[in-house]
């Protein structure tokens, strides 16, 4: 809730009545209203080869980067778009954070598209930190993929504001996520987020091509463990985002690896379309304010109204 | 010298979508502020015609309204209509 307050004031002796305040709300501006073509790059793009870091306080501005960025060093990226090579294997990530490094990324209108379902968009298995706003990531098996690592000492190791997720590829038995965290306590915030899980048909590409709503890939936003190391996941913040899609399309709840902590989901919409539900959490999780985005029929044959509670 | 006052402040609504134009309506007064009248007449020295009077109005020690926000937002006076001053701020 706001608050203004207005006086009278004499403007020749400077006399001022005493204040009277209103109070009013300005509505959320949910990541619902994010397209593939109003966030990312505008204008004309300089082709590029792929990129290496090479030094601290770099900036690329309005470069067409095709094949991959290596984050080595703490840079930004304005304006820029990355396109991934054509059906590469595994490790060839769009975006990679380097695992030790504790780089910091930040990207500011920018489209990571990944062509391969055998990889991933933006991967960071480690301390690297992203920071991510108006941007747009398409493709691949996941569109992101993250373990975060030591926290920052404020804010989150990555935190993605007025971004679209989406288009996400499959291979036979995948598990295709629009945003994948697999362990790690450094932070995640989503602030403004359109998550669209939804997958491309076997083959298209995402240059090309965008996923049906019939279509539904994995997660929306997923949590997860690895077998091997289930670093327990902590400070979640997933806020005033539009989510659709995928098997639960916001799925905090990891059935292996221990409960999730210090995660708050509020404020955030959901479409009608699911395999299971729109949201599941754990044990102490915060949900509040989680509404439908709109009136209508669930894929899950529920008949739902905007603006009423997922729950 | 006293006070200005203010009877009312009204907003047009108590919620706006981000972007929108909000209307702060406000009701007030001030005894030392005081509203003129000057005519002007015209008049030829050396035939000694007059024109038609003219009359204009304005305000001594005039009011206006000030406003300040919880959440930095900018709001202006737009318009005044007797005791009725207009302000607005983008929500």
């Amino acid at each position: 809730m706001a608050t203004v307050t207005v006086r009278l004031r004499n403007r020749a002796s400077g006399a001022l009545s005493a204040p009277v305040s209103a109070q009013y709300q300005v509505g959320i501006n949910h990541g619902q209203q994010l397209t593939r073509t109003n966030v990312g790059p505008v204008g004309t793009l300089r082709p590029s080869g792929p990129v290496v870091t090479t030094r601290d306080g770099q900036v690329f501005e309005n470069l067409d980067i095709t094949g991959s960025l290596d984050v080595r060093h703490n840079v930004t990226l304005v304006n820029c778009q990355i396109v991934g090579d054509l059906d590469v294997g595994n490790a060839a990530y769009t975006i990679k954070h380097q695992r030790d490094l504790g780089r910091r990324l930040v990207l500011r209108n920018c489209r990571i598209v990944t062509r391969s379902p055998n990889t991933k968009g933006l991967v960071s298995w480690g301390n690297g930190q992203t920071d991510a706003t108006d941007t747009l990531f398409l493709g691949g098996t996941d569109n992101t993929y993250l373990k975060p690592g030591t926290a920052p000492s404020t804010g989150y190791a990555h935190t993605f504001t007025r971004c679209w997720f989406g288009d996400v590829q499959r291979t036979p038995g995948s598990h295709s996520d629009c945003v994948q965290v697999d362990g790690g306590a450094g932070g995640v915030l989503l602030d403004r987020c359109s998550i669209n899980s939804f997958s491309l048909a076997t083959g298209e590409d995402p240059t090309t091509a965008e996923a049906s709503v019939d279509s539904r890939a994995s997660g929306g936003l997923i949590l997860t463990y690895p077998s091997s190391n289930p670093d327990p996941i902590r400070r979640i913040r997933v806020v005033n985002s539009y989510f659709d899609g995928g098997n639960y399309t916001l799925d905090t709840a990891p059935p292996d690896g221990p409960n999730p902590t210090d995660v708050v989901l509020a404020g955030n919409t959901f479409g009608l379309h699911h395999t299971y539900g729109p949201l599941r959490t754990g044990p102490g999780q915060s949900r509040q304010d989680n509404n439908w985005a709109e009136s209508g029929v669930t894929t899950t044959g529920r008949r739902v109204v905007a603006g009423q509670p997922v729950d | 010298m006293a006070a200005p006052t203010i009877t009312s402040a009204t907003l047009n609504k108590s919620t706006f979508a981000p972007g929108e134009t909000m209307i702060l309506t406000v009701v007030g007064a001030d005894a030392d502020e005081e509203l003129i009248e000057i005519t002007l007449t015209v008049r030829n020295q050396t035939s000694g015609a007059s024109g038609v009077p003219v009359v204009v109005t304005t305000i001594l020690d005039e009011l206006q309204a000030v406003a300040t926000d919880s959440e930095s937002r900018t709001w202006t006076q737009i318009a005044r209509t007797g005791a009725t001053f207009v302000l607005t701020g983008i929500a």
